[in-house]
């Protein structure tokens, strides 16, 4: 398990589940912390992990910065040709995702062991 | 000269709305214009993380002048303002600057020895200012870059996402795009412009305007006695 990183009113943590990297920011997804995800999560993916869950089953808030670094990790993933699913979305992050568009392209499930499947299964 | 290597949103779209020979604009309407500039403008704050929204609203998360004059303005106007408003908002109130952002990017492009400045006269009365193209690369790249992202499956980057939604806007697509790659886009289109909190509100803004203009014309050729 990688330790959790501590950043401002969020902290992000990442771990590896049966070769799938679980990303689980907590908190607000927002301009203060989203550029440390981002470069969390794409330091992990150009480290070799590439097949990707981000669980958002503990972040509260979504902002459109937040939305970014989903669109920035999908797109370095379907650059490597990884895996890529989210889950966890509250009511609020769900619906943010359904007006962008960004339940289209990206894979949502409900909860970790479901999108780590569905990872490991693509 | 700009430290930044990116040319603002702005910049890109009068670009891509100068014919290159000739130097004239492709005609927008004028209500389309102002607002297509003020949704570039926050476009390009919120990427340079100056501004952070969601669907209610739209907040100042860094309030350093970013060092371009066209954006710095706009920006104190949204930090001294003393209410909480969403993004449709800022773009129909950041619209009233248009004109002035215009005329800015336009000098900066030609500061930069993109474009020229050409003063042409009608009767020796009637002026008009017309930019030709010195140096196509920036609008070449521009091009290459929203035909990259329409006519193929990759995921977009936030910036040509931005690029997407003010080339739509603008209608600027018919003159990148055939009619008939322009028809096999569409739907592309509709969803990559989707990506972009600030761009839909744009849209937004963009369609309520021609639609109350269109009430009022329509209102004016039959009224109510």
């Amino acid at each position: 398990m990688i330790e959790s990183i501590k950043i401002g009113k969020s902290a992000i943590g990442g771990e590896t589940v049966g070769g799938v990297t679980v990303w689980v920011p907590e908190g607000r997804v927002d301009a203060s912390s989203a550029p440390d995800l981002e470069q969390a999560m794409t330091s992990g993916i150009a480290e070799g992990g590439e097949a990707v869950v981000l669980d958002l089953s503990r972040t509260r808030y979504m902002s459109s910065a937040g939305l970014r670094v989903v669109l920035v990790v999908a797109r370095a993933l379907q650059a490597r040709e990884g895996k890529f699913a989210v889950c966890g979305l509250n009511d609020e992050v769900k619906e943010l995702f359904e007006v962008s568009g960004f339940s289209l392209i990206v894979g949502i499930e409900p909860d970790r062991d479901a999108a780590v499947a569905a990872v490991a299964a693509q | 000269m700009s430290q930044n290597p990116h040319l603002t949103f702005v910049e890109e779209i009068l670009l891509l709305l100068l014919d290159d020979e000739s130097g004239a604009m492709k005609r927008v309407a004028p209500n389309v214009m102002e607002l297509l500039v003020a949704g570039a403008i926050l476009m390009d704050l919120a990427l340079r993380g100056r501004l952070d929204c969601d669907l209610q609203r739209l907040v100042v998360v860094d309030s350093t002048p970013v060092g371009e004059e066209i954006l710095d303005g706009p920006l104190a106007e949204i930090v001294e303002a003393a209410d909480e408003a969403d993004a449709r908002t800022w773009v129909v109130r950041l619209s009233a600057r248009s004109k002035q952002v215009q005329e800015a990017a336009l000098a900066r492009l030609v500061e930069r020895g993109i474009l020229r400045v050409e003063d042409r006269s009608f009767l020796w009365v009637f002026g008009s200012r017309r930019y030709p193209m010195v140096d196509d690369r920036e609008e070449r790249e521009v091009k290459l870059r929203i035909l990259d992202v329409l006519l193929s499956d990759r995921i977009p980057a936030p910036r040509d996402v931005a690029l997407i939604c003010l080339a739509d806007a603008s209608n600027a697509f018919q003159v990148i795009l055939s009619p008939q790659e322009l028809r096999h886009a569409a739907a592309r289109i509709e969803l990559v412009r989707g990506f972009d909190l600030i761009g839909q509100a744009m849209g937004r803004a963009i369609q309520k305007s021609v639609q109350d203009i269109a009430a009022a014309t329509a209102t004016a050729h039959h009224p109510f006695y």
